[in-house]
């Protein structure tokens, strides 16, 4: 199994003290109602159902919490194994046959059940207080407990409690019994624990309200049964206010009992769940680091860890130094920029930024992320940097190269322009001049000067046919004003060999692919000729976002070397050439 | 007969209009662009505008726009194209939306005083222009199944006349026949191809040109 080694670990030994405690405490809990009688004020003795009920609360907390610490040490699994035995201590306090002190010890843990409840709910689940005020409300929980506790210890005398249930003789720690006090401290005790247990259900109803779905998510089964166990407890008090005098028999006290039971098993089940999704998200990290040998798709680690703190929107963008950018697992740039409910929680190697992950806001996923990307996922994440840096450069390479090709384009097309609008223009203007002289010439009879501007003039005309020819070379004008089809149509009609442009689809694309794919057919029919075709039958045709160029004619064989600066040209617009014996197909993205 | 004249370059336009003047002509008016074309043309209603293919402002195809223009709004008025594009699409593009009364000449004709006056006049006339280049350049193309391997040369000959826009007349002193044999050579050629033949001499022009682009 894969360890999360960015969170501190306890030492070996350490880490099996909570597991060996919660052992003793699930002995207590069975030592205390065996041999079940008379000798037992517990409800546990009152029915099989309590029984049952009583057993199944106690022992569910407990080794919930073992397990929760095993697999993710820290106060949550602590403090589910100390309520299981809080909760099982009545059990203690009720065996008459227990010796004096345990009983007396057992009396002095009761008060604390609902504090540690407020302590799991309040600083669930990063063991760190998070909530508004969290730390104020564990610990005024925890100072009414030990008034009520401590005080109870002090003063209480079960010999003079008239409403004495479970323990009647027994108190070790008596200083003073003063029966007034006893009972104002009882009253406290109950009252406070209306006023807590109050406080933990409003607080647990105000966040979830207002937490993210990914936090609710993964909240929900920890806080609800917590919450549950908060009303039960303030139920149990209500009655006791109402009924003084403790008895297991009346119904309203067995239904408290029963409900008590019910929701703490509720959330030791939450907590289980919670344990279980750790060790699964574990073992699917765990999976990530072994699939790192058999090359794992991009994005895994995404989804990976997506799925581990629940939360959809998740993103992991890696840090490249050299061009200052982030970029995803496909080496797109990215701008990762967290919404209002989301944060941003950097991976750093060495001190250096190697990615960030923005993701839910909640403090699970926070916490969630800082132990999930430990040692395992380390290489990972290396792993996929590395790869996205790859991507990423050959992606700028190829964009390189296609702004290239672009403005070679671009200032072909500029030369035609200036060709025509310039040069041409001027011969134009040069020949009508003649043609005027010629004119004037032939008028006066002057033969010679005629002879001369005639042969003049036509010098200007080859000029201007020469010129129109080498513009036409040097950027077809056609293709950027009338397209791929019409443009092939044209250079059909001048090609040194039978040119089939039948099957040329006529619409427009963008410039650049336009431009390549005319470049392909014009090379395509130069290294026709090369291997003494008699034809070339062009196809073009747009498939799936690329414009499609399929050629075929019946030369010798094909010398790939003669292709390739037509292979560059296409692959650096991100297309792709296939060259056989006697077909040849350009693959070019068209937008 | 009145003309008007429209190339953005002066030089070229004053070229144009002292030779078409000196063959008699009426330059009546000039522009530099496509919107004082059509502002001169309302003024004047010339018999014939010659019209650069590139103007301002995208010097590309205005031209063509403005001739497809003025065939639409002053139907009286006949517009020949000056281009130094050697592209059978352009003028395809011109006959094939107004075939009459319009003319696709390249534009080193224009230092041929002649052959420019021709021209005008034909389109003048109500005939349509292909320059003969053009069409020598179609008839010129390598195929790997000839389609005019079927038609005789005196056939061909006729054929490229039929290109270029002549009408049977035109065609029938041309080749000093007559007309009546110029008749059946195009019914004898449209045949062969396998092309209907249109008594509109115009939309035959299209077809034509159609049938030798394939």
């Amino acid at each position: 199994m894969a360890n999360a080694a960015s969170i501190p670990q306890p030492p070996a030994l350490a880490r099996w003290v909570v597991p060996a405690a919660a052992l003793v405490g699930a002995g207590s809990v069975v030592a205390a109602l065996d041999g079940a009688g008379p000798s037992l004020t517990t409800y546990a003795a009152a029915s099989v159902p309590a029984h049952v009920a009583d057993l199944v609360a106690g022992l569910a907390m407990i080794s919930v919490g073992a397990v929760l610490w095993l697999v993710r040490p820290g106060p949550p699994g602590v403090l589910a194994v100390l309520i299981g035995c809080t909760w099982s201590a009545n059990d203690w306090v009720g065996r008459q046959a227990a010796p004096p002190m345990a009983r007396s010890v057992a009396m002095l843990a009761t008060p604390f059940l609902l504090a540690l409840v407020v302590h799991l709910a309040l600083k669930w689940p990063s063991g760190r207080a998070t909530w508004p005020h969290a730390r104020t409300g564990v610990l005024l929980a925890y100072g009414v407990a030990t008034v009520v506790a401590v005080g109870q210890a002090l003063v209480r005398d079960p010999l003079f409690d008239q409403n004495c249930w479970r323990n009647c003789t027994d108190n070790a720690f008596l200083v003073r019994a003063d029966v007034d006090v006893a009972q104002a401290l009882e009253a406290f005790r109950l009252w406070s624990s209306v006023v807590v247990g109050g406080l933990l259900v409003a607080a647990v109803a105000w966040w979830l309200a207002r937490a993210s779905p990914a936090a609710r998510t993964a909240t929900v089964p920890v806080l609800v049964p917590a919450a549950l166990v908060a009303v039960a407890e303030v139920g149990y008090a209500v009655v006791l206010l109402q009924v003084p005098e403790e008895n297991p028999s009346v119904a309203p006290f067995t239904v408290v009992f029963l409900v008590r039971a019910a929701a703490l098993t509720a959330l030791a089940l939450g907590l289980a769940r919670t344990a279980s999704r750790t060790t699964r998200t574990r073992r699917a990290v765990g999976r990530l680091a072994q699939d790192l040998a058999s090359a794992p798709a991009p994005g895994l680690l995404r989804d990976v860890l997506a799925r581990s703190v629940g939360d959809d929107r998740l993103e992991v963008a890696y840090w490249l130094d050299g061009p200052q950018r982030y970029v995803d697992a496909e080496g797109r740039t990215v701008d990762p920029v967290p919404t209002r409910d989301q944060a941003v929680t950097t991976i750093t190697r060495d001190d250096r930024r190697v990615a960030i992950v923005v993701h839910d806001r909640s403090l699970r996923a926070a916490h969630d992320l800082k132990s999930e990307i430990g040692a395992a996922t380390r290489l990972a994440v290396d792993n996929e940097r590395l790869r996205a840096e790859v991507l990423f450069r050959l992606e700028d390479l190829r964009a390189s190269q296609a702004r290239v090709v672009a403005r070679s384009d671009a200032t072909r097309r500029g030369l035609e322009r200036d060709l025509h609008d310039g040069a041409q223009q001027r011969l134009l203007a040069v020949s009508s001049e003649l043609r005027l002289a010629l004119a004037a010439a032939g008028s006066h009879g002057d033969a010679e000067v005629a002879s001369l501007l005639t042969r003049a003039a036509t010098e200007a005309a080859l000029a201007l046919t020469e010129l129109r020819e080498l513009a036409h070379g040097i950027f077809p004008a056609i293709l950027a004003d009338a397209g791929l089809g019409p443009a092939l149509r044209t250079y059909a009609a001048a090609a040194p060999l039978a040119l089939d442009v039948a099957h040329v689809v006529d619409r427009r694309w963008d410039l650049g692919a336009e431009s390549a794919a005319y470049v392909v057919v014009v090379e395509a029919v130069a290294d026709a000729v090369r291997r003494s075709a008699s034809y070339v039958s062009v196809a073009v045709e747009e498939d799936a976002g690329h414009l499609v160029v399929a050629l075929h004619d019946d030369g010798s064989e094909r010398d790939p070397a003669q292709l390739v600066h037509l292979v560059d040209r296409v692959g650096a617009l991100g297309g792709r050439m296939h060259a056989g014996t006697a077909a040849l197909r350009a693959e070019i993205p068209c937008g | 007969m009145r003309v008007v004249i429209a190339d953005d370059a002066v030089l070229i336009r004053e070229g144009i209009a002292s030779l078409l003047r000196a063959s008699g002509a009426e330059v009546v008016g000039q522009a530099g662009d496509a919107e004082e074309l059509m502002r001169e043309i309302r003024r004047h209603q010339p018999d014939v505008a010659v019209v650069d293919i590139k103007m301002p402002p995208t010097l590309t195809d205005e031209g063509l726009v403005a001739a497809q223009r003025i065939r639409e709004e002053q139907p009286g008025v006949g517009v020949l194209v000056l281009s130094q594009y050697l592209e059978a699409t352009y003028a395809m593009r011109l006959v094939s939306d107004h075939p009459e009364k319009v003319g696709y000449l390249l534009k080193e004709r224009i230092f041929n005083g002649e052959v420019l006056l021709d021209a005008v006049q034909r389109v003048h006339e109500g005939e349509t222009v292909v320059d003969p280049t053009i069409i020598s350049m179609l008839f010129g193309r390598r195929r790997r199944l000839d389609p005019l391997a079927v038609v005789s040369p005196r056939e061909r000959e006729v054929l490229a006349l039929v290109a270029e826009g002549l009408s049977n007349k035109a065609i029938a002193s041309r080749l000093t026949v007559t007309e009546r044999t110029v008749e059946a050579h195009v019914t004898q050629i449209f045949a062969k191809l396998h092309l209907s033949e249109s008594p509109d001499a115009h939309r035959r022009v299209l077809a034509v040109l159609t049938f030798l682009r394939g």
